[in-house]
């Protein structure tokens, strides 16, 4: 009876070893935006709202420009630029290239990972100039 | 000595052709020699994700870090099977100018930059004409992390201040928010210590820019007014955008335009109200040359009077009324009564 008590203790112990990790395990809040830019001159700000006990923030931008100028900002809770890039193409043609022609493309890409980011919003300022081209934004907050 | 003779006749005919070709061969070699020239070489461990491809872009500004266009783009190179690369540096200018390499991922186009974690694609250097550099980095980490840099000097400040700027981000791991402040706020410290001890004006300002100075300047202004003074000479375009991204001295500037347009304006008015003066004085002088008749007559002409009033008044015929009107705009060189009467009344 006793080494069944034991063994019923024993398994009751690694139950609870086990569980605990799974309730622990971290919830993930995506945002992913995809912008298309056709000659466009409108700047534009996207915000990714980060909470109370966020333990990381992720954000990758991606952008392609095959015509025109387009810098990407990013500014945290508190108004300070973080990080930024620009691309231009000086393409001397009316005729807007297609995206999916590489060569005449441009690329910029930046990934920011903040743990124990500020809490509020932070900025994503999308400044176009003429441009054609596509930007990706993918954002995640994480919560332990 | 027979047997010489036919060799010394030989050589009179063959010796200036040796001495062409041997010239020739002397001025190609220096040549070829100037051709190989300087260089930045290097020699990159890179995974199969990367195109084995190395381009050299020229930054006119610090504000050109994070930027990139084809036309920025001057140089490009195919990496050998062993990572090897050079760029002869033999069209770059003769002053020092800051500089880019990057390679690029598969499937992304040749104008590409990649900023933070670990495919961060880029390298900044300084060069010039005569530069020599051989770089290479570590396998296992980033592309650039952990990089060497030998040769001109300037570099290697130039890989301190990114080490010391790239705590910033490594500041992100494990730490509170405050505490990442504080550490931040260390660091750009460290940064203008860096930018105010270096000798060299590219590795200072590439310090101050990555000290996140526009934010800094409103507190210390001190500092700025200094380094600006200390960089007089400077003129690069470097230093010029840097210029004229300082906040204050763009409001003192245009804080002194304001001055200036309001010293213009004032003295437009005063000048122009001391001349319209001198103008009616000078008018006023003539009005004395003028005869007692034509005086009167002129005095009458300002009171609104007519030719016929005149003749009435002075009992004079209109004819001569006429003639002392014509008399008096030729000495005041006046083209109507109006002018007459706004000149002023004795």
């Amino acid at each position: 009876m006793k080494k069944t008590f034991g063994i019923y203790v024993g398994l009751l112990t690694l139950m609870m070893a086990f569980v605990n990790p799974l309730q622990a395990q971290s919830t993930v809040v995506d945002l992913d935006r995809k912008v298309s830019l056709e000659a466009t001159t409108k700047t534009e700000e996207f915000a990714v709202t980060v909470g109370e006990k966020a333990s990381r923030l992720d954000i990758m931008i991606q952008s392609w420009v095959s015509a025109g100028e387009l810098t990407i900002e990013i500014y945290d809770p508190a108004g300070e630029k973080v990080g930024n890039f620009s691309v231009g193409n000086q393409m001397q043609t009316e005729v807007s290239v297609p995206v999916d022609g590489k060569e005449e493309q441009v690329k910029g890409r930046i990934s920011k990972n903040v743990k124990e980011p500020a809490q509020g919003r932070w900025v994503v300022k999308v400044i176009p100039q003429k441009t054609t081209g596509k930007v990706e934004m993918r954002s995640r907050v994480h919560f332990d | 000595m027979n047997k010489l003779l036919p060799f010394l006749y030989a050589m009179r005919i063959y010796a200036p052709i040796i001495l062409l070709v041997l010239a020739l061969a002397g001025a190609a070699g220096a040549v070829f020699a100037q051709e190989e020239g300087h260089t930045i070489r290097g020699k990159l461990q890179v995974d199969s994700s990367w195109n084995a491809e190395v381009y050299l872009s020229y930054l006119p500004t610090f504000d050109d870090l994070h930027r990139i266009t084809n036309q920025m783009i001057v140089d490009r190179v195919k990496m050998s099977p062993d990572g090897s690369f050079a760029f002869s540096t033999r069209f770059l200018p003769e002053e020092d100018g800051l500089y880019r390499i990057h390679l690029t991922k598969k499937g992304d186009p040749a104008a590409s930059i990649i900023i933070g974690g670990r495919d961060q694609n880029f390298l900044f250097l300084i060069a010039n004409r005569n530069t020599d550099l051989f770089v290479y980095n570590e396998e296992g980490v980033g592309l650039f992390d952990k990089v060497t840099i030998e040769g001109y000097l300037p570099n290697h400040k130039l890989q301190e201040i990114s080490q010391i700027a790239s705590y910033i981000d490594s500041a992100d791991v494990s730490t509170s928010n405050i505490k990442r402040t504080f550490i931040a706020q260390a660091i750009y410290e460290k940064l203008r210590a860096v930018a105010d001890s270096s000798k060299h004006p590219l590795t200072s300002l590439f310090a101050l820019y990555h000290s996140n100075f526009l934010s800094n300047y409103v507190n210390n202004k001190g500092y700025y007014e200094e380094y600006l003074q200390r960089w007089q000479a400077e003129n690069s375009s470097y230093f010029q955008a840097f210029r004229e991204q300082i906040p204050q001295r763009q409001a003192e500037k245009s804080s002194s335009m304001v001055w200036l347009y309001a010293i213009l304006f004032f003295g437009l008015g005063w000048g122009g109200r001391t001349a319209w003066s001198m103008l009616r004085n000078r008018k006023t002088k003539k009005v004395q040359q003028l005869s007692v008749q034509e005086r009167k007559v002129f005095r009458m002409m300002q009171e609104g009077k007519s030719n016929k009033e005149i003749s009435e008044a002075c009992n004079i015929g209109m004819n001569t009324v006429k003639s002392h009107v014509s008399s008096i705009y030729a000495k005041l060189n006046i083209k109507s009564r109006k002018e007459a009467m706004d000149l002023p009344k004795n």
